[in-house]
Parts: C-alpha cells; sequence; structure tokens
C-alpha cells in the first residue's frame, strides 16, 4: 500500500468532535456528503482542498476521545489516503484501519504542511519527495494491513469469514 | 506465568496464553450499541448480510437522543426497534438511561467477563471487575457477528489509591485528578487496574465515574477489583458471582501510580481539553451561565442527592440554568422517592429526561449561546461539544457545579455560604 500525497499538518491530540461534531456524526450516513463537515471548526473547507491521496500528519494522539467511526471514515470519504502520527487514540487507530484507511506511527517533527510524501504503509518506510530524506515508522501487523487493504474490516470478514491474525 | 488482571481475562476469553503485547482474538461475552453512531452497527450488519451471533449477549440502548430531535433520528431509533425485534436482541427504549447505566445497573456486567460497546465511555463498566472497551461501530458489529475480537493484549499501569475523602470532595474530582496526572495519552492502549484502602472511600457509583473518565487517558481498560463493596452490591441484586478477577502476586505493571485521596481538593478540567485539571479555586469567580449535571459520569443516586445537598433551600443564582438528567428511570424513580427532584426543582433546576443529554450537542439539551461558560458533570469539554463552538466548558463534580449555579460564579463547593 503504497501513498503519494500533499501534507495537511495537524498538531497533538486531534479529537475526534474536532474531526467531526457529535451532532453531525448522529443523523448522517452518507459520508461522502459529510465530507464537507470535515474539521468544520478547526480547518473549514479542508475537504475542497484535498486531492485524493493526500496525507494527514499529526502530532501525538490523534484522534483521541469518542469512538466515533465516522472520524476516520469522513476522512476517508474526504480523499485522505493515510495517515501518519506520532501516535493514535487507540478507538481511532482501530477505526482507520477498519474503513480501509491506512495508518503509521513514527517522529512526524519536521514534517511540513505542503511537503510532498511517498509512504510505502507495508514497509514503514516514508520519503519526503523533492528533499532526499527518509524516515522510517513502525508499520502495522500483517493482519491489520490485510484489513485495511482489504478496504476494511466488514469486507475482509465477508471475505475471509473469521479473523486471520497469523495470515 | 504471573498475569494481570488483563492478562487473565483475555486468556481465559482466547483459549491461549496472553501475555501483554500478544495480539489474540478473545471471545466476547457482551457487546452493546446505542443511537448515537452512524452508521449504526446494525445497520452495517444489514448492508454485509451478517447475522447476530448470540443475540443473548448482544444489547441496543437507545440513549443518546432521549427527546428524538428530528425526523432523521426518529427513524434510526425505528431502525434500531425492528433490527431488534428482527434478531431477538433486548433493547433499551428511550427514557431508560444511558447505556452504560442501565447495563451496569441490571447485573449484566459480571466480574471477569470481556465486554466491547460501541461507545468510548464503556470503561464505566470495568467498575463490575470486567474487562469492558469502547469500539468503533464496525468493531462491534464483528464482535455482533463473530462473538469475538482481536485484541493486542494491554500492559497495565496499577494505580494504588490510599487515604479518605475530604469534605466537599467528590469521586469525580478523583477521576480529574487521575486524568490531570496521566494526561490524553499517558495509559494509552493500556489496562488501569485500581487498588489500595482508598477504595474503601469510593462506592460502586465512585467507582463506575472513574472508570468512565479513565478512557480519556487513553486506556484500554479500567478495571476495579471485586471486593466487599462490588460483593455486597451484587448480593443485594440477588446475584451469586465467584471470587472475581484478581491480579497474581508478582503480575507485572508498566507502571505504579499513587493517587493519595486525602490530599484532593474538588478540581475543574478547564476549557478545551480534559487533561486541564486544577483546583476549582484558581478559577473562582468565572461567572456561569449554565450547569449540567447527568451523563454517564455523574448521573447517579450519589450525584443527585450531591446536588440537592448544595441546593437545599436556596436558587440558581439569577440568569442561570441547571440541567440534570438522571442516568437512568431507576436512578429517576429513586431520586423522586428521596424527595431530590423536589429540591432540585424548587430550586429552579430542569429536569431532563434519562439518557445523554447534557452531554455533546447531538442530546439536543443545553446547547449554550455564543460567548457563555458551562460548568458540568459531564466527560468531555471539548470546542463544541454542547453544540456551539463560541462558549467554554468546565468539567467538574456535581457538588461543584451545584456550588457555582447557586453563587453564579465557579465556586468550591467548601466556600458556598
Amino acid at each position: 500500500m503504497i501513498i503519494e500525497g500533499r501534507v495537511w499538518r495537524f498538531g497533538d491530540n486531534i479529537t475526534t468532535d474536532a474531526i467531526i461534531p457529535a451532532h453531525r456524526k448522529q443523523e448522517h450516513r452518507d459520508m461522502v456528503a459529510m465530507a464537507r463537515f470535515l474539521f468544520e471548526e478547526m480547518r473549514p473547507g479542508l475537504t475542497s482542498e484535498i486531492s485524493p491521496g493526500d496525507l494527514v500528519v499529526a502530532g501525538v494522539n490523534f484522534g483521541c476521545g469518542s469512538s466515533r467511526e465516522a472520524a476516520a471514515a469522513i476522512l476517508k470519504a474526504a480523499g485522505v489516503g493515510g495517515i501518519l502520527a506520532k501516535s493514535f487514540g487507540r478507538i481511532f487507530f482501530r477505526n482507520a484501519v477498519n474503513v480501509g484507511l491506512a495508518v503509521l506511527a513514527l517522529d512526524t517533527d519536521g514534517i511540513a504542511e505542503g511537503a510532498r510524501l511517498r509512504v510505502d504503509f507495508r514497509t514503514g518506510k516514508v520519503q519526503v519527495l523533492g528533499t532526499g530524506e527518509e524516515r522510517w515508522g513502525k508499520p502495522l501487523p500483517r493482519f491489520l494491513l490485510e484489513v485495511a487493504e482489504a478496504g476494511g474490516l466488514l469486507t475482509y470478514l465477508k471475505v475471509h469469514g473469521d479473523y486471520r491474525l497469523s495470515g | 506465568m504471573e498475569r494481570t488482571i488483563a492478562e487473565k481475562v483475555i486468556s481465559s476469553r482466547s483459549g491461549m496464553p496472553s501475555p501483554a503485547g500478544e495480539f489474540v482474538v478473545a471471545e466476547v461475552d457482551l457487546a452493546f450499541f446505542h443511537d448515537g453512531n452512524r452508521p449504526l452497527v446494525s445497520e452495517l450488519l444489514e448492508d454485509m448480510e451478517l447475522a447476530v451471533f448470540r443475540p443473548g449477549a448482544t444489547k441496543v440502548v437507545l440513549d443518546h437522543a432521549a427527546t428524538c430531535p428530528n425526523r432523521v433520528v426518529a427513524n434510526v431509533q425505528a431502525a434500531l426497534r425492528l433490527f431488534a425485534e428482527r434478531w431477538g436482541v433486548e433493547l433499551f427504549e428511550v427514557g431508560e438511561g444511558v447505556c452504560h447505566q442501565v447495563l451496569g445497573e441490571r447485573g449484566l456486567i459480571r466480574p471477569g467477563s470481556l465486554v466491547v460497546g460501541a461507545d468510548s465511555h464503556t470503561t464505566t463498566l470495568g467498575a463490575f471487575n470486567a474487562l469492558a472497551t469502547g469500539m468503533g461501530s464496525s468493531d462491534v458489529a464483528a464482535a455482533v457477528a463473530l462473538g469475538k475480537t482481536w485484541l493486542r493484549v494491554p500492559e497495565t499501569l496499577r494505580v494504588e489509591i490510599t487515604g479518605n475523602l475530604g469534605q466537599g470532595v467528590s469521586a469525580k474530582d478523583v477521576a480529574l485528578a487521575l486524568v490531570g496526572k496521566l494526561g490524553a495519552s499517558g495509559a494509552d492502549y493500556m489496562a488501569l487496574e485500581f487498588h489500595g484502602e482508598g477504595l474503601d472511600s469510593l462506592s460502586l457509583e465512585g467507582r463506575m465515574c472513574v472508570c468512565n473518565m479513565a478512557t480519556e487517558t487513553g486506556a484500554k481498560f479500567a478495571v476495579m477489583p471485586c471486593d466487599g463493596v462490588l460483593e455486597e452490591w451484587f448480593a443485594s441484586q440477588g446475584i451469586r458471582v465467584g471470587q472475581g478477577v484478581k491480579p497474581d502476586p508478582g503480575a507485572n505493571y508498566k507502571r505504579v501510580l499513587s493517587l493519595d485521596l486525602t490530599s484532593l481538593e474538588p478540581l475543574v478540567a478547564a476549557p478545551g481539553a480534559v487533561q486541564n485539571v486544577h483546583p476549582v479555586k484558581e478559577f473562582q469567580g468565572i461567572r456561569v451561565h449554565e450547569g449540567v449535571v447527568g451523563t454517564c459520569a455523574n448521573g447517579r443516586l450519589e450525584d443527585l442527592r450531591d446536588v440537592a445537598d448544595v441546593l437545599r433551600g436556596r436558587r440558581l443564582a439569577v440568569g442561570r440554568r441547571l440541567f440534570v438528567s438522571p442516568a437512568s428511570r431507576l436512578v429517576f424513580r429513586r431520586a423522586a422517592e428521596e424527595g431530590i427532584l423536589a429540591t432540585l426543582v424548587e430550586a429552579g433546576a430542569i429536569i431532563v429526561p434519562p439518557g445523554c443529554g447534557g452531554c455533546s450537542g447531538a442530546g439536543h439539551v443545553g446547547i449554550p449561546a455564543d460567548g457563555e461558560v458551562v460548568i458540568s458533570a459531564g466527560t468531555r469539554n471539548f470546542p463544541g461539544r454542547l453544540g456551539n463552538p463560541a462558549t467554554e466548558i468546565y468539567l467538574a463534580s456535581p457538588r461543584t457545579v451545584a456550588a457555582s449555579v447557586v453563587s453564579g460564579r465557579i465556586c468550591d463547593p467548601r466556600d458556598l455560604t
């Protein structure tokens, strides 16, 4: 799973409330229609600027707070190809994989807004394009990569019938 | 192998040695979801044509929109009723209360069980000596369809509690102190185990509050012991439970944290993040417009008693409002029987149906006006949490909330005259 795109940079402790507020996620089912509400307080209009395959890059504890899967789904619907962060809120981490969004944990200090990256989520290799800089993150375990690549947990389970931890 | 509570429960559910760090598949004893998160677990199951594996181990609770604000939500709730009927799944109707409260008070959460809920505050149920954690809709749908989930066995952070709660200090202050000490990711992916003689100061209700707020530290599980307090509660419900789960004496803890109750004072989480914990005194005097008591953090009988204690013979300060939502129908009834509701109404409080109203803007309770300050006994104070980003939310104990709406300003409850 290799993604190349522009960096949209965020800080620490970005909550799922910031990604999509509670009153939005209760009512809406169609994530594509909801995509315009992504970060509506923090970075209004972001969705219209995202090109498919762009990357969200953040500090610690990205996606902390509520368990709403809509937070991950709406990022995907808005065209985000993957998320890099120093660490993830645990429920968000699962939700991202479960909706088919690749995630990678690594030191993101110095990766700036607007940079272009090439990320291999299988190996954890991150290249900052145009600089020759390379960083390495800890890739997802094989089982979770398979879930993300299958397009999400339930799709994976329809294909395999069960969780296959040892591949 | 000497094991922590989490390692013991998970290994019994996975059927294999489950030391911290391992990825395992574990059988789930109970899975539940509510009307607050779309896509609904039921919508996902229907889309993917998956069956409910064990209807008896699946629960649905209509709590996030007890008063049902609009047609869309009404149709969501109707769809959930159809789903429950189709599969023979128990559904708790609007007005029954918040999922964690209802499932806990009905004795459905047993010591040593593994429970998953489509709600981040599922950790509340760890007060029953269970491993209970929140997950998203797809994960819970998978657990409902398969009867199991995958887990990375967590490391455990042991919290040693000593001392006694002083006058005016509540379980919510203990919870806030914990989040303040650990920060928003201090217990990331970990299990919290609570031990120590200080636990005698915490009733089951108080423990639910602490376990509830534990999710704000990034914790996967927050487990209280199966001790005299819990055993007595089960006995009072006519439920026989065994020894519960204790850790082995040689179990491996990633970290041990001490929490001394005697040294605690009333606390607030200042606006923006739950980890912004400070003594109430630091914000004393700031004008408040609205108070909220309720939610899975603090809508229990003891919480309402605390509010009544402060409000008795007093009235809210002019121009202030207080919304009170009992966490369940049972709490509501008992509060009525004890005369608490009359005291609250007399003082000017607004009683709201049992449910999640007042926690988030989705509950359509107490949406504040631009520039207003809310002091809430709820769970979160993130910007825009109550449906209006141009406001500030302080989190505090029910007692502190009550003192603040009576004085009209943020007020240490010990200072109220």
